[in-house]
């Protein structure tokens, strides 16, 4: 899934929908689902989340493709918690006790990672990653940051290929990386040596045809954007509503 | 060693992006200051890409290989630089990946970019710029304390936030215990990360000395 992100064209409502006020709109959201501890909130996440899918039009296959990956970092811990959490036993199998705290927990982290997750994966394939980062610049995101991101969304491929041909030559070479023995180690570092060292140099390059191309001579404006349409103001509201509600009701619910 | 989204309570992981927004606020002022704000981005933006990549270098160690996780190299290599690059390598890693997460974005990157900070700390007090002809067994040996304590530092945040705040309701023996697993399960990665950087280094020192210390 390395930097494989396709944008479809697409006529969906958020395809449309103006990348700094997307952005702002599903961070909301996502906030509001981690603010979320009460289990009687959890269909209402569930169905911000769906809403959020539907108005993508994106493929649910290809979200739950999205999706695999990630959920092995919380696999084991959802599956762990009903049995090393909690007091209140519900059944036992063995050795192992259930615990029913354990398995509202588990349920409430489940949900809530695979929520904001599916949000984060509808955010960034509905826009270009380039136009999500331009969106920052215009959210204000200190410009360092921005150019830092917007370079290395550049490089990234461009460097891992570096690594990727550094890598086979070596493996060509005869070297193996199975045995422990200080030799690996040392190949290895070699290795990540050489890498930073070109990406060194690159870097020194990229500087030099940066200022040749006058950069900082002139105020170069990656923040422009078409003015906004209601269309964008009105489905900003919809999702700060919908964020205020999950808020509102997770205060106000005993 | 990344917190994924939804398992901590939210005012912890507000209290992740108050801490890294200052954090990163105090370095690039200095950055501002020090007139390396602008000229250093490509040098931060390329760098953040090869430890991407650097870091799916996988080393042998007993039972499984593992990866790297280079965040003391990161500060040893970048400075100041470290915890900003730190923070746009967890967004992406976020977003294209889905390791880590948005939520967990700040505490992520205090778990990483802190001890980053403490390792430049680290290497630069023990050897000056002016006094660059050390010998490669003392700045691979700080180079290897530099890692150690970094990735150690980055283990006990870990822990701290994985454990001590996922409102579980554990024993506080379990509580113990995992600290203890946890602690034990890294050291290899603390050793063998270690050496790699400390080779790394003596590498870079020897074939191009202005990447460690400036031209």
């Amino acid at each position: 899934m390395f930097l494989d992100i396709a944008h479809p064209p697409s006529t969906s409502p958020l395809h449309r929908w103006d990348p700094r006020y997307k952005l702002v709109g599903m961070a909301a959201l996502i906030f509001a689902f981690s603010f979320v501890d009460n289990t009687l909130l959890l269909p209402l996440v569930v169905f911000f989340t769906v809403a959020a899918v539907a108005a993508s039009r994106l493929n649910p296959g290809f979200i739950i493709e999205r999706l695999r990956f990630p959920a092995l970092f919380i696999t084991l811990l959802v599956i762990a918690l009903p049995f090393i959490s909690g007091k209140t036993p519900l059944t036992s199998f063995g050795f192992l006790t259930l615990y029913r705290e354990g398995v509202v927990l588990s349920l409430l982290f489940t949900v809530r990672f695979l929520c904001i997750v599916t949000s984060v994966v509808v955010l960034i394939h509905t826009a270009p990653l380039q136009n999500i980062i331009r969106a920052m610049a215009a959210l204000r995101v200190p410009s360092p940051l921005v150019n830092i991101a917007t370079l290395l969304l550049r490089y990234l491929a461009v460097i891992r290929n570096d690594f990727q041909c550094m890598e086979r030559s070596m493996k060509h070479r005869g070297f193996t990386d199975r045995k422990i023995r200080f030799r690996t180690f040392r190949n290895l570092a070699w290795l990540s040596g050489s890498l930073f060292v070109k990406s060194y140099d690159r870097s020194e390059r990229v500087w030099r045809s940066m200022l040749l191309r006058g950069h900082g001579k002139q105020e170069v404006n990656i923040r422009e954007f078409h003015p906004a349409q209601s269309s964008d103001r009105i489905m900003l509201a919809l999702f700060l509503s919908a964020a205020a509600t999950l808020v509102l009701l997770e205060i106000g619910l005993p | 060693m990344h917190i994924p989204d939804g398992i901590v309570p939210f005012p912890v992981a507000a209290a992740g992006y108050v801490l890294s927004g200052a954090v990163t606020w105090c370095c690039l002022r200095k950055l501002q200051k020090t007139g390396e704000a602008t000229k250093g981005v490509p040098k931060a933006a390329l760098m953040t890409a090869a430890f991407f990549s650097a870091s799916l270098i996988h080393i042998p160690l007993p039972i499984a290989s593992i990866h790297l996780i280079l965040n003391g190299l990161t500060g040893i290599l970048l400075g100041i630089y470290a915890f900003p690059t730190i923070l746009v390598g967890l967004f992406f890693q976020a977003v294209l990946f889905g390791h880590g997460g948005i939520t967990t974005l700040g505490l992520n990157a205090a778990i990483m970019g802190l001890p980053a900070l403490v390792a430049y700390a680290c290497f630069r007090l023990g050897i000056r710029k002016e006094q660059i002809e050390h010998s490669a067994v003392k700045i691979g040996g700080l180079g290897f304390m530099a890692t150690f304590i970094a990735i150690s530092l980055s283990v006990l945040l870990f822990a701290v936030v994985a454990i001590g705040t996922v409102p579980a309701d554990f024993a506080e023996a379990t509580r113990e215990k995992a600290f203890l697993v946890l602690a034990l399960a890294h050291l290899p990665l603390m050793l063998g990360e270690g050496i790699i950087t400390a080779v790394t280094v003596v590498f870079i020192h020897k074939v191009r000395p202005a990447l460690l210390w400036g031209n």
